[in-house]
């Protein structure tokens, strides 16, 4: 790895793309600096190193026609996967990336110790690095909440150039809550996260709604919901597929023809587009009776200094969230928190009548409260303190999909990136913070210690066991016959418990203690409830307990030997599969399911990799994904199995060619949905792999298959050749090479590849790959 | 059932290939792979070999069972003294239902686990070799052929025109063998 400032300064097409905000999170939160005022979003701007530079897209835009304003869609993806050499060593967070190999210590096989269960898998590092799957299952599964504002803040917040209200203006703030968070556990043990979460919603928007099937009408219910969740997933197919195809197009535009050619796949960093993929999936987290994430935790009711009677529409607010149309379906417990704020406005308004006002909320409405001190003018890019504004990484698909399709419709399509004065934002920041440190998480912790007081000990207690199998069984075998509707359940006939029902309860203590990042109390609680929701038949409840137990079961430390507890999550994963699957027909949960389980037990290392793979088998096998997706994943579980290392100088134990196949099938499949340069990437992967194998012969000896390989690198040549014809063509020289002996290769070498050259010869077989590395420019950190 | 039989040297090379069919339960004992399945075999048998480098550390014989599992295709596996592995690929033409696959295919569980499940759930129609790729039955046939294939690999090695281990095996007479061997027990 070269030192990035020279990467910095090289010139290089692709520095160009605008400033992504997740790279500036990534700089941050993946650099170990020892200040923790670093690791803020939106920092001041002169002191990060990457904001310097000017950000545009001229020779992307100059040769594919394509509006610059809509490259900033795309750039969560972009930034990654752009050619090596400068962009990604750009990012500060790569070269520490780079040193540090989260769970590569934890092998599990005959080869290696079986410690790899012994630690918390928050302890490995890999929750450090933005895009890695764990930090994107702990990011995803936080505590909601809802902001309601009253129209005068909305009026507020639109002058400022945001038009859905306060709740876009608040959400990229949620995402990183400032400074180091302290939460108690049930054993009042105190730990500090520094990247504690929050998810804003706007009140009333039920776009996620999930109702219970037995509501959704009786008959439609089943095609209905299926519908809706297929819905999901495919909004997310579209949305990475936009993301594809628009570096496919960017690639066109590219100068340096071999940029894809050189790059593998990264073991470490996740793919973007998997990440992507990864991040919408679960971003669009249904409002169900099931689950309570996506419930919210606490309502922020906002008003502004402008408001004429600011008392009296807090009331209605707050009346709002009670009844009428926008309150949440009952299923929702309604005692969540109320959080008020009054929106000053600077520019126009007094603050010492804001004083008062506030003061006033205080004595009304208790010490769940904010003065809100925010400047009421739009904010231009070129004033002396803005900053930009970050897209919401944790957008809805469907929301995403709306961009992209009206930044390619719309003829005046603008830049979305908004631009806010650096005083709003501090202010800002000051609000989640206090409202995360003060509010939320104190009551969420009070919640937690009554719940489990009152509710979870008694059941768990011998008496409450002992009630819990009185309860099943004094009916005998007619009530048990006689179905959910019997009275010894609490499972309601029209599908979900009650909000006040011990079950709802429990569940809430435990999706609470997994925000808080409780695994123990939080696996238990699921635990209890599994067998609860079975007895009851009530089967998605079922499955989702024993998809989160089986979470916590990964991510908690436990002594217990490997084989037991893949044993147990083996179980636990297979019953919410198959209860989500085939007794619920909820598509979204088994994927779900599936994809975080494959990456939790991806990191366990070891035996887990080999279990990773299988369940990620089953799910290419229940053809739940789409096409997109079925790519994916063939590429994720090549990354898989190149995760597991070997033991000793022949690396007994590792999974290269398995690895290699994977690659191999995942270039297939990009090939058939002509992404080439995804293709490119796997096939170079493959190669690697093969090369590092013992008998260095890789694939080769095999005829067929090794004409497959070729047959394979023809077409990825032929589409991304098809790409540079008419743009570029004195950088297509044809140089003969000649290699060693096996000259039989070599003639086909010659033979299929057009474009010729150093790299082409790299890539047709594993042993040649080496010199074909070695010839190329330059090597850069990616061998 | 469709059956692709490989030699592998220790250096991955392969040495000897052979595709067959079964010629029980009115088999003509001719593959039926399809063109897609052809390549795609070779690539399934050559990454199995990870695991077979890694249960032979474990295992006692030199027969491994049923090693390996990729989506429908079922891997055997023996290993000579010489660190030769004999692969069989088994692929049953009528989709088993997944039923039995819980814990069943992934590799380090090891051959036992898979017998003990399979023998468990196996299914009525298990007694036909081939129809249940992890049932005893079908386990003692593949270990028969195997044993006749080693006799006859052991044979063919000693040929004076044979370079040990990395030669192809060429000999026509090896091949007859092998596939009546196949005939015999598949």
């Amino acid at each position: 790895m070269q030192p990035h400032e020279d990467a910095v300064q090289t010139p290089s097409p692709v520095q160009s793309p605008p400033l992504a905000a997740s790279s500036i999170m990534r700089s941050l939160s993946g650099s170990q600096k020892p200040r923790p005022g670093a690791s803020s979003i939106l920092s001041s701007p002169t002191t990060d190193p990457l904001s310097q530079s000017e950000f545009s897209l001229p020779i992307r835009t100059n040769s594919t026609g394509r509006r610059p304003q809509s490259a900033s869609l795309f750039r969560s993806t972009i930034l990654n996967n752009t050619p090596p050499g400068s962009p990604r060593d750009a990012s500060p967070a790569s070269t520490i990336r780079s040193t540090r190999s989260p769970a590569r210590t934890m092998t599990g096989s005959i080869f290696a110790g079986t410690a790899g269960f012994k630690a918390s898998l928050l302890d490995t590092g890999a929750a450090d690095s933005p895009g890695d799957p764990l930090n994107l299952v702990l990011k995803s599964f936080v505590p909601h909440v809802a902001i309601h504002a009253s129209e005068d803040v909305d009026h507020l917040v639109n002058a400022k150039g945001f038009q859905k209200g306060l709740w876009e203006l608040l959400r990229p703030f949620g995402e990183r809550v400032m400074g180091k968070v302290n939460v108690r556990d049930s054993n009042g043990v105190s730990r500090a996260w520094e990247d504690f979460s929050l998810r804003f919603t706007k009140f009333g928007d039920h776009s996620n709604l999930q109702m219970p099937d037995a509501l959704d009408g009786l008959n439609g219910s089943e095609k209905q919901a299926g519908r809706a969740k297929e819905g999901l997933t495919t909004d997310v197919e579209k949305v990475v597929e936009r993301h594809l195809s628009f570096a496919e197009e960017a690639f066109r535009g590219t100068i340096e023809p071999q940029t894809p050619t050189r790059m593998g796949l990264d073991v470490e960093a996740t793919s973007p587009y998997y990440a992507l993929y990864l991040r919408r999936l679960l971003s669009g987290m249904p409002l169900a009776p099931h689950e309570s994430f996506a419930h919210p935790v606490a309502c922020v009711m906002a008003i502004s200094s402008r408001n004429p009677n600011p008392i009296e529409a807090l009331h209605r607010l707050y009346t709002e969230t009670r009844e009428g149309e926008k309150r949440y379906p009952v299923w929702v417990d309604g005692e969540y928190l109320r959080y008020y704020i009054l929106v000053h406005d600077e520019e126009n308004s007094d603050i010492s009548k804001s004083m008062a006002l506030f003061e006033q909320m205080k004595r009304n409405f208790g010490l769940h409260c904010h003065l809100l001190r925010l400047r009421s003018s739009e904010c231009a890019e070129t004033d002396d303190d803005s900053i930009p504004l970050p897209r919401s990484d944790w957008m809805t698909a469907a929301e995403e999909l709306a961009d992209i399709e009206e930044s390619e419709t719309k003829e005046d399509f603008e830049d979305p990136t908004r631009h806010i004065f650096e005083s709003d934002a501090t202010a800002i920041r000051t609000f989640v913070r206090e409202m995360a440190t003060q509010s939320l998480i104190p009551t969420m912790e009070r919640n937690i210690s009554v719940w489990n007081d009152q509710v979870a000990s008694k059941r768990k207690g011998i008496s409450g066991r002992f009630m819990s199998l009185s309860k099943r069984w004094a009916f005998g075998g007619s009530s048990r016959s006689s179905g959910i509707a019997s009275s010894s359940s609490n499972y309601d006939a029209s599908g979900f418990y009650r909000p006040d029902s011990p079950e709802a309860i429990m569940r809430r203590l435990a999706d609470f203690s997994f925000m808080l990042r409780d695994w123990k109390l939080a696996m238990s609680t699921y635990d209890l409830l599994r067998t609860d929701f079975q007895n009851d038949k009530a089967w998605k409840y079922h499955a989702a307990a024993n998809e989160m137990a089986a979470f916590s079961l990964l991510i908690m430390p436990q002594n217990m030997s490997s084989k037991t507890r893949i044993e147990t999550i083996n179980q636990m994963l297979d019953n919410s599969f198959y209860s989500y699957l085939t007794r619920c027909n909820s598509l979204y949960g088994a994927t779900r399911c599936i994809v975080l389980a494959l990456e939790l037990l991806r990191l366990r290392g070891g035996s887990g990799i080999d279990e990773a793979v299988r369940w990620g088998i089953k799910l290419l096998e229940s053809r739940l994904m789409g096409k997109i997706g079925d790519a994916l994943l063939k590429e994720r579980m090549a990354i898989c199995y190149a995760s597991k290392s070997g033991a000793g100088s022949q690396a007994w134990g590792s999974r290269r060619r398995k690895s290699a196949l994977w690659s191999v099938l995942g270039a297939e499949a990009w090939v058939a949905q002509e992404k080439y340069i995804q293709a490119q990437k796997c096939l170079n992967e493959a190669r690697k792999m093969y090369s590092l194998l013992p008998g260095e012969n890789g694939i080769q000896r095999f005829e067929v298959a090794s004409d497959f390989l070729a047959m394979l690198n023809d077409q990825v040549k032929q589409g991304l050749q098809l790409d540079l014809l008419g743009h570029e063509d004195n950088l297509i020289d044809v140089e003969e090479e000649t290699f060693d002996s096996d000259d039989r290769r070599t003639r086909r070498t010659s033979m299929i590849n057009p474009l010729g050259g150093a790299t082409a010869a790299g890539m047709e077989t594993a042993p040649l790959q080496s010199e074909g590395d070695a010839s190329g420019p330059s090597k850069d950190g990616f061998g | 059932m469709s059956y692709y039989f490989a030699i592998l040297s220790p250096l991955d090379t392969p040495l000897f290939e052979h595709e067959f069919g079964t010629s029980k339960s009115g088999g003509d004992g001719q593959p039926r792979f399809t063109d897609q399945a052809r390549h795609l075999n070779q690539f399934i048998l050559h990454s199995s070999l990870d695991i077979v480098e890694e249960l032979q550390w474990t295992q006692p014989g030199l027969y491994l069972k049923v090693i390996d599992k990729f989506f429908q295709n079922y891997i055997s596996a023996f290993v000579t003294a010489s660190n030769v592995k004999f692969l069989l690929l088994h692929q049953p033409t009528t989709s088993v239902p997944t039923t039995t696959t819980t814990g069943g295919g992934g590799g380090a569980n090891g051959g036992v686990v898979n017998t003990a499940q399979a023998a468990a759930s196996s299914r009525v129609n298990s007694t036909s070799v081939g129809a249940n790729p992890t049932s005893p039955q079908t386990e003692e046939a593949i270990k028969n052929f195997m044993n006749e294939v080693y006799e006859n690999y052991v044979k063919a090695v000693m040929s004076p025109f044979y370079k040990a281990p990395n030669m192809e095996i060429r000999s026509p007479v090896f091949r007859q063998r092998v596939a009546a061997a196949g005939r015999k027990y598949l």
